[in-house]
This record gives structure tokens, C-alpha cells and sequence, in this order.
């Protein structure tokens, strides 16, 4: 019986020594479910990743990141920033690419191909809008920018759609259209 | 020892346990320990999970730069919705719907609609706004000093913004320094740490947040020196841009030491 008392409480006060134990931190980072995404399979925003088969078509982003030697350098915005800032929905296009520069050079690449002819005709409209948007906004506010904005226009080849502004605009333009 | 009297040892034993639980250390007290060690930096970003940041080109550029940074880190300030357009104005953050079609307007979905409106249709947990800098606080109207006219408008749009979006926290964020080269030209930076000044207290009576990034970015002459600027005037560069983000990490760190925010209870919302 003392024994059976005995065990009992060793068991009851380990458990209760694990209980305390287990709430020492109010976070740990493993805890949370933000923890960075682990490199091997993080997809920058955007993008495809990138084929592995050599048979596989280049996707949109790697024709430009060949097209135009300083797409590294530019900040890669999303479908999600396309749609809101162009009002292009996902369904409209099978691939994109989509650069500004950081600054306010007016540096821009706009590549996506339209999903079919009926989206291709919104698109169209979309892009046109959106340069007049651009053009607008930085004519008083940024003079240089609006300069390179300026010369930029809105190009097409079968159901892909190119615009780009830069001082190179329009050989990467070429060489993306090329390609088609 | 005999053995009776190990029954009575533990029994002691566990009358101490059960006497002092504190001594194992509880999560909710460590919480609003002010030494509490530094969060990891992905842990505090997730601080600005599903929050809406709305302003002028400084949060286009600070737009940029993120989406820059999101290409080797994914995660990098992940959660912000970005709304912003280069001339948009505190005056603009003041309206109920569009007053006029411009490119200043804010956009969703390529439709130009108010703070306010875009507030309601995303219904973002925190909305943090940077205006100012094309608002003219030099010039004086119908009696009222620009800072006046400016902080008007912050606390109509705050009224604005509690009628559409009641349980999202409301942030506004100090207006960043000039550089010399503006200083000589138009010497607006006393007015503006003027304005950043009742901006703060503003807030404060408001109930709403208040981040000072101005004091971060500033030199010994209390100007935004050139190397953390692109255009040597207004805009932050990249360098600008990281201390931006650097002050935003540091805003959360400091409302987790206070108590009024928890890694955690973030993460159990969102389920």
C-alpha cells in the first residue's frame, strides 16, 4: 500500500513538473505559423518555377530575364498587384512577367499572354490604360520617368503582349517578340 | 533512509509544487516583460499580416522594395496589401467616395475608389497610412495653418475608417525628412517636424497608432542625408527603404514587450 502511495505520487509530481516546464516562452519562431519558407521551396512572387526538363517551353520570366540584362535588379510584382493595378484577372492569361525598378526611372516590363482572343482584346485595353495611368502620374511628379513613359507603347504578337519602357525598350521587345 | 518515510518526502514534495507553480514561468507575464529577447525578424513581419498600407509614392517606393526583397525571401513583409499612388494627398485620405477622377486616386482593381472604400471592401485587421508630402502645409486657407487643414483630415479619415472598418487597429506614419538639396530650396523641415510633432499627439488623442520613421532616417543636421535617397529630394532608395522596414520591425517588437500583441494570438486568429 506505502508502495502503491509511493509510485503515485512520483507520478504525480513528475507530471506536474512537465506541465510547468512546457510554458516557460511566450513564442518560440518554431512555434508560429509564419516561419520563412524554406529556401529549396520558396517560388519568388510572380513567377513559375523554373523547368527542370529541357523539352519544357521557357516560361515568360526567364525570356525576360534573357531580354532585358537588368530584370534581376527589378522588383518582381504578382498577379495579385496585375489585377489591381491593371484590373487583369488570373482566368485572362496563362503566364506573366511583371518588373518595376525601385526607384522612379519609369523602368517597366509588362509580358503576359493572353488566355484567348476574347481575353486578349481586354487586355489590350487594360495595358493602353494603364501606360495613360502611368504617363499621367508622373508627368508633373516625375519628369524623367514620365520622359521614358513616354516612348513606351504597348506591342503584340499573336497572343502575347509586350510593354516595356527603358532606354532598351525597344530591342527587348524585339527579342521577346522574336521568340513567337 | 527508512522506508516510511519516503511516502511523507514525496508528499512534501508535492505540497511544494503545488504551493509555488509561478517559479516554472508563465507565458502571459513573460508577454509584457520589457527585457524580453528580440523576436526573430520573420516573426515580427507577421505583426503586418492582413494589413493595408495606403499613401503616396513613399509607399509605392517602400512597395518596391519589398516586392524586390520577396524574390530570395518570399515571406519578406508578405501580409501587406499595398495602396498607393504618387500624388495622393491626406486631403484624398479625407474622402468619403471619389471626388474626382485622377491618377492619384487609390486603386482596386484598377477602379479608383477612397481609402475608405477600399478599407471596407478588404477589411485589412491594421491600416497604417503615410501622407503628407504632397499636402502644402506652408500654405494658410480660410484661416487655418496647413498642419491645421493636414490634421483635419487625419481625423476625418480616421473617423472615416472607424465607420467602415470598426475592428481594424488604425496606424499613421510620421512624414520622412528632406534632403539638403530641398531644405535650401524650400526650408520646410522644421514644419514638417512641426506637423510630425502634432501628428503624434493627434494620434494619441485619436487612440490609434503613431510610427516615427523620420528620426531613424535622419542625419546629424536633421535632414535625410543623399546616400539613403534615389532622387536626392524626398524618395528613400534602398538603403532608405530597409531602415523603413527596419523601424516597422522595431514598432513590433516594441508592442510585443508591451503586452499589446502576441506572435501567437496572431497565428490562432487566422485559424
Amino acid at each position: 500500500m506505502k508502495k502503491m502511495l509511493s509510485v503515485i505520487l512520483v507520478c504525480f509530481s513528475v507530471l506536474l513538473l512537465t506541465a510547468c516546464g512546457s510554458r516557460t516562452a511566450a513564442v518560440t519562431p518554431a512555434e508560429t505559423a509564419s516561419a520563412a519558407v524554406p529556401a529549396e521551396t520558396a517560388v519568388p512572387a510572380g513567377t513559375e518555377a523554373p523547368a527542370e526538363n529541357a523539352d519544357t517551353p521557357q516560361t515568360l520570366l526567364s525570356r525576360v530575364e534573357t531580354a532585358a540584362s537588368d530584370a534581376k535588379d527589378l522588383a518582381y510584382f504578382t498577379g495579385d498587384d496585375l489585377l489591381d493595378l491593371l484590373g487583369i484577372e488570373p482566368g485572362e492569361y496563362t503566364d506573366l512577367a511583371f518588373m518595376q525598378d525601385t526607384g522612379m526611372s519609369g523602368r517597366e516590363i509588362i509580358a503576359l499572354y493572353a488566355a484567348d482572343e476574347e481575353s486578349a482584346g481586354h487586355i489590350s485595353q487594360a495595358l493602353n490604360d494603364y501606360l495613360e495611368r502611368r504617363r499621367d502620374e508622373t508627368r508633373n511628379y516625375a519628369p524623367e520617368a514620365y520622359q521614358v513613359l513616354s516612348k513606351a507603347h504597348v506591342e503584340r504578337k499573336n497572343l502575347l503582349f509586350v510593354l516595356i519602357s527603358g532606354p532598351d525598350a525597344e530591342a527587348e521587345t524585339a527579342a521577346l517578340l522574336a521568340g513567337e | 533512509m527508512k522506508k516510511t518515510n519516503l511516502p511523507r518526502l514525496l508528499l512534501v514534495l508535492l505540497c511544494c509544487l503545488l504551493a509555488f507553480p509561478g517559479n516554472a514561468g508563465i507565458a502571459e507575464d513573460s508577454r509584457a516583460d520589457a527585457s524580453a529577447a528580440r523576436l526573430p525578424d520573420s516573426v515580427l513581419m507577421t505583426y503586418y499580416d492582413h494589413s493595408m498600407f495606403a499613401g503616396d509614392s513613399l509607399i509605392c517606393m517602400f512597395r518596391n522594395y519589398v516586392r524586390a526583397r520577396q524574390k530570395t525571401d518570399p515571406q519578406y513583409f508578405a501580409g501587406i496589401d499595398f495602396r498607393c499612388a504618387y500624388s495622393f494627398t491626406l486631403q484624398m485620405a479625407a474622402w468619403e467616395k471619389v471626388m474626382e477622377s485622377s491618377s492619384a486616386n487609390l486603386k482596386y482593381k484598377a477602379r479608383e475608389m477612397t481609402l475608405s472604400q477600399i478599407a471596407q471592401t478588404l477589411q485589412p485587421e491594421k491600416i497604417f497610412v503615410l501622407a503628407g508630402l504632397n499636402d502644402n502645409f506652408a500654405r494658410k486657407s480660410k484661416g487655418e495653418t496647413g498642419i491645421e487643414r493636414g490634421l483635419r483630415h487625419v481625423e476625418t479619415a480616421v473617423g472615416l475608417l472607424r465607420k467602415t472598418v470598426p475592428e481594424a487597429g488604425l496606424f499613421f506614419i510620421s512624414l520622412t525628412p528632406v534632403t539638403k538639396k530641398i531644405e535650401d530650396k524650400r526650408h520646410i523641415q522644421e514644419l514638417w517636424n512641426e506637423y510630425n510633432r502634432q501628428l503624434e499627439e493627434k494620434c494619441n488623442e485619436l487612440g490609434i497608432g503613431y510610427i516615427d520613421i523620420a528620426d531613424s532616417l535622419k542625419d546629424e543636421n536633421g535632414l535625410l542625408p543623399g546616400a539613403l535617397s534615389h532622387d536626392k529630394e524626398y524618395h528613400l532608395n534602398d538603403a532608405g527603404n530597409e531602415i523603413f522596414a527596419q523601424v516597422l520591425l522595431d514598432y513590433a517588437q516594441a508592442q510585443y514587450e508591451a503586452g499589446r500583441w502576441s506572435p501567437s494570438l496572431s497565428e490562432s486568429a487566422a485559424e
